[in-house]
């Protein structure tokens, strides 16, 4: 059974504190939670380092052949990803229900 | 023409302050939100990077920020007393290597350049001066 998480993210991903909340996402998935739910409502500002730190996760996720889902992804953080050519990075949702449905298939 | 100054030193955790004071004064000012949230992205790519890379020692150095509002255009005039570094020379990103490999370095500088409408540098005695303008209409 694979168990899906949700983690809530900080109003802003930056040099400061972008490696430990990739850290954090990376120890999560290599402890098996390899459906991940990010949950962006709060993010409002991403930085290059907050943007390496999601695709680190990605990376990680799509290496177990598990799915990862954002969830509120707020104009700036969907301009700073798009810029990045990481628009695609992993389907974006407005609701929990509709990710979890997502992961699941 | 509006001027607004400020300051902080190479400690990464002054950069969010600035930024806020930044973006009060923006809003104030009557600035559209997508052009604040652009500039406060590119001007803390750029102290990230000069906080990152620009000194060779570990002492505190002061980075200043001038912002000028004009009736066209905002410029944001960032002074530093690091290694000169030219972000306008620095090689375009590799998109195809940025989206496959996380620790692709480069991203922050070509945030800068695409998150505003010009980026000018310049060398002033031991100071680096870069120059980010967007245009407000």
């Amino acid at each position: 059974m694979q168990t899906t998480v949700l983690v809530d993210a900080p109003a802003r991903l930056d040099g400061v504190n972008s490696g430990e909340f990739g850290l954090l996402l990376t120890n999560l998935i290599e402890a098996g939670a390899t459906r991940l739910i990010l949950d962006l409502v709060a993010l409002d500002y991403l930085s290059s380092a907050g943007v390496r730190s999601l695709l680190m996760a990605q990376k990680a996720v799509e290496a177990r052949r598990g799915k990862l889902a954002l969830l509120g992804c707020r104009p700036p953080v969907r301009e700073v990803l798009r810029l990045c050519g990481l628009e695609e990075i992993a389907p974006k949702f407005e609701s929990i229900e509709a990710a979890r449905l997502a992961l699941r298939a | 023409m509006e001027e607004y100054q400020f300051s902080l030193s190479n400690h990464p955790a002054q950069l969010e302050d600035v930024q806020h004071q930044l973006q009060s004064t923006l809003q104030a000012s009557g600035v559209r939100l997508g052009v604040i949230s652009a500039l406060n992205v590119a001007l803390g790519e750029w102290i990230e990077n000069i906080i990152q890379y620009a000194y060779a020692d570990t002492a505190s150095h002061p980075i200043s920020v001038t912002c000028k509002i004009g009736p066209a255009e905002l410029r944001l005039e960032i002074r530093d007393d690091g290694q000169p570094f030219n972000p306008c020379d620095f090689p375009v990103l590799d998109m195809a290597a940025a989206t496959r490999e996380a620790a692709q370095v480069g991203r922050g500088i070509h945030l800068l350049r695409h998150l505003v409408d010009r980026v000018d540098y310049q060398r002033l005695g031991a100071n680096n001066v870069v120059t980010l303008s967007k245009r407000l209409k």
